[in-house]
């Protein structure tokens, strides 16, 4: 039976969206694994709360250091000695560094199979400013100028501007430079890409037509058997749920404005519903909370453990989910945020938030979730039919199970088989 | 007998149909309205949803099932088929205000002038945006007679399907038939009944709720420019309309069908401007255009070429199109932002 060793920096016993997506993918499939991982460092994660335990196909091996270089230097060091007993080497983002160790072995052993998994795209990554957005307002390849009259593209002001620019954040460029040539020879030298759906696989493939072979898609899942059982209790309010994170890009407002024109209508809003919010929240969330008087219907909750979110989402009436608005920069969204397979798991109805096109509204459309765009009023409409008209979505159950941990990991059991 | 209709036009609007009929099809309402859903040979999985949501509400939904005709086919024979009080298009991939609509239902039942007007919001659904459009100079709940009605109260904005909801026997009265495999043929919805509405209510619950921003709608930029040799059959249809049915219009109502028309000429020639890829037929559309209404009624043709486009324009034979169509556009733009800028 063929052995693999995964590469990844988050794995439990700290908990992080990639390392539990990693997690169910690996105890549920057939192989063996040896997962090279540390548990010092809880940096970007949710902490080491819960320790979920291996099953008997999976051994997780332990970085001695809390820093990254050290991890990169360790777990090759560590390949190289036990280079014989692995077939196949998987290296899982983020961060990119398990790639950049995933290079590294190929290229001092290019016989050995290499899958290299992605979480979200690191090169042109819309959400990360540096990788994205790092153009100077003077630059041809920033949005406005891309489409300016050639009298302004050629005017020497704009070149010494630009140039200028790039001069004075040379360091950072550089290093976008370096994180942007992981995406681009990892996707290269890999023998088989791992995305998570199939927007994405289009969008960070668009440039290498000629890898798109190689590329696959394996959706995120959840495992069944790790949510508690529990009898759903009755709420005394209606309840919506969101656990995890928001910032100043992924934000609940078009929601908020809806809570807000939705209570100019029902008065006594605060007595029939609540919408709990775990994790964090951006700075304009709050403050519109507050500016609008929306305290007593939405509640800020601090973060909780995966477990326990597990347990919150099968009591909720609802469970929401909001996607970054990045229409500016894309037509289509390309995250497939891995909170959405959770609540497939937590068989509670999903009121999902995202834009109008894209492979994740395909797929909750399908799911028959609730899909909404970012139109407040079309949020209060729908928030207004719940309340008031008993509107309910039947799951699309036989669907659903194509996300259970156990069918995906067939699908990714496929891929080691052949490679 | 039903107190509203309402009717659905269908054409390949899968994504979008629940969100409309979710919208509508409320307990407190079932019983008064008619759900007249016209599925115009959609390739998609609308009918599918369609006879979900028919089964669903047998006694409110009717659904028929048509060949391809374009927007106005599915309205005629709405028409024909209605049986409701009242009439209102509600396009498949927009929706009403669910609580608004309870409200407005409601009222409906008190009601009896030829036509009820309401606010509607444009939804640009991609980014979360709204335009309000309403009538402010009119007064809510009163009941006004059109012929009292003075038209710079209107301010440019009109009666839209958006806002209306006529009496479907005022629509059965101006024999109401729109082209078929044509766009824009709201416009003739928006002017044909108007010679038979007499009394009209304005009421204050924003309904409508129109989505904007999808790449192929009708009134995105380019699909307007594709689209122009329709928008040029509705235009010379309104005037050859206007012109018959003159004598016929009291003041007000020749004043409101006149500025519908400059308003559409206006669209009209803008639409020239922007067709600067292809100067040749943009000339040739120019020239006949101004050729057109020359012959036709002497007040509009005075109106429109007041517009700097025109105006100019002639001056040069219309020779800027063939030369600089694009640059002479922007600059006539340009001039009336400044002129707008300083007028305030």
């Amino acid at each position: 039976m063929k052995k693999i060793l995964v590469i990844s920096w988050y794995y439990p016993p700290i908990n992080s969206s990639e390392g539990l997506v990693t997690y169910k993918l690996i105890n549920n499939s057939e192989y063996q694994y040896d997962v090279f991982t540390q548990k010092k460092n809880e940096n970007w994660s949710y902490g080491s709360n819960v320790d979920y335990e291996n099953n008997e196909n999976v051994n997780s091996i332990f970085c001695k250091s809390d820093n990254i270089n050290d991890w990169v230097k360790e777990a090759y060091e560590y390949f190289v000695k036990n280079r014989k007993k692995y077939d196949i080497v998987m290296t899982r983002s983020m961060p990119q560094e398990s790639h950049v160790i995933g290079l590294k072995i190929k290229e001092n052993y290019p016989e050995v199979k290499w899958i290299a998994s992605f979480g979200d795209p690191i090169k042109n990554n819309p959400y990360n400013p540096i990788t994205y957005a790092l153009y100077p307002y003077f630059s041809t390849k920033n949005m406005v100028n891309k489409n300016a009259s050639w009298r302004w593209k050629l005017s020497p002001k704009r070149i010494i501007l630009s140039s200028y620019w790039n001069y004075k954040n040379r360091a950072t460029i550089k290093f976008r430079n370096e994180i942007n040539k992981i995406e681009e020879d990892t996707i290269k030298y890999a023998d088989r890409i791992i995305l998570n759906n199939e927007s994405q696989k289009r969008y960070m493939l668009k440039d290498n037509q000629e890898y798109l072979k190689k590329a696959i898609v394996i959706h995120h899942s959840y495992d069944s058997s790790l949510y508690p059982r529990i009898h759903k209790k009755h709420n005394e309010k209606m309840q919506f749920v969101f656990v995890g994170h928001l910032d100043l890009v992924r934000c609940a407002e078009p929601l908020f404005k809806a809570i807000k024109l939705l209570k100019e209508e029902i008065p006594d809003l605060s007595d029939r519903v609540e919408f709990l919010f775990y994790g964090d929240m951006g700075s304009n969330d709050k403050l519109f909370l507050i500016d609008n008087f929306l305290l007593d219907i939405v509640k800020i909750k601090k973060s909780v453990s995966y477990a326990d979110s597990l347990k919150i989402i099968q009591n909720a009436d609802w469970v929401l989910h909001f996607d970054a608005n990045i229409g500016l920069a894309y037509d289509e969204n390309i995250f497939f945020a891995a909170k959405i397979a959770d609540y497939f798991g937590a068989k509670t109805n999903i009121l999902a938030i995202t834009m109008q096109d894209g492979d994740v509204k395909e797929i909750l459309n399908k799911a028959n979730a609730l899909v909404l765009s970012y139109s407040a009023e079309e949020i209060k409409n729908y928030l207004y039919l719940i309340l008031e008209e008993g509107f309910v979505l039947r799951r699309n159950e036989e669907y659903i199970k194509s996300f259970d941990a156990k069918n995906v990991a067939k699908e990714f059991d496929k891929i080691i088989e052949t490679i | 007998m039903k107190i509203l209709t309402i009717l659905i036009p269908v054409y390949n609007t899968e994504k979008y149909i629940r969100r409309c009929l979710d919208s509508i099809l409320l307990d407190e309402v079932l019983k008064d309205i008619e759900v007249l859903i016209v599925n115009d040979g959609s390739k998609d999985n609308s009918v599918k949803i369609i006879k979900e949501y028919e089964k669903k509400y047998p006694e409110t939904i009717v659904f028929i099932d048509k060949e391809n005709g374009g927007h106005g086919s599915t309205i005629n024979k709405g028409l024909e088929n209605a049986t409701g009080k009242y009439f209102k298009v509600l396009d498949s991939d927009d929706w009403l205000d669910s609580c608004n609509f309870i409200k407005f239902v409601k009222k409906l039942k008190k009601c009896d002038e030829d036509l009820i007007v309401n606010p509607y919001y444009q939804e640009y659904v991609y980014n979360g945006v709204q335009l309000l459009f309403e009538y402010p100079k009119f007064e809510f709940d009163k009941i006004y007679h059109f012929n009292d009605l003075k038209i710079k109260d209107f301010n440019n904005f009109y009666f839209v399907m958006a806002s209306s909801t006529y009496k479907l026997e005022v629509l059965k009265k101006a024999k109401l038939k729109l082209f078929e495999k044509t766009f824009y043929v709201d416009m003739q919805y928006n002017v044909v009944p108007v010679k038979y509405v007499d009394t009209i209510k304005f009421e204050k619950e924003n309904l409508y709720r129109y989505f904007i921003g999808r790449p192929t709608q009708s009134m995105n930029v380019d699909s307007m420019i594709r689209n122009m040799p329709d928008h040029d059959k509705v235009f010379k249809f309104l005037i050859s309309y206007y012109m018959q049915e003159k004598s016929n219009l009291s003041k007000i109502k020749q004043e409101y069908i006149r500025m519908i028309i400059l308003l559409m000429a206006y669209t009209h020639i803008n639409l020239i401007g922007m067709q600067w890829k292809n100067r040749h037929e943009s000339y040739k559309l120019v020239k006949n255009f101004e050729r057109y209404l020359r012959n036709t009624d002497q007040e509009i043709y005075q109106e429109i070429m007041k517009y700097s486009y025109m105006k100019y324009g002639k001056k040069v034979g219309y020779l800027n199109v063939w030369f600089c169509n694009k640059l002479f556009n922007k600059a006539l733009r340009f001039a009336s932002r400044v002129k707008r800028r300083i007028c305030k």
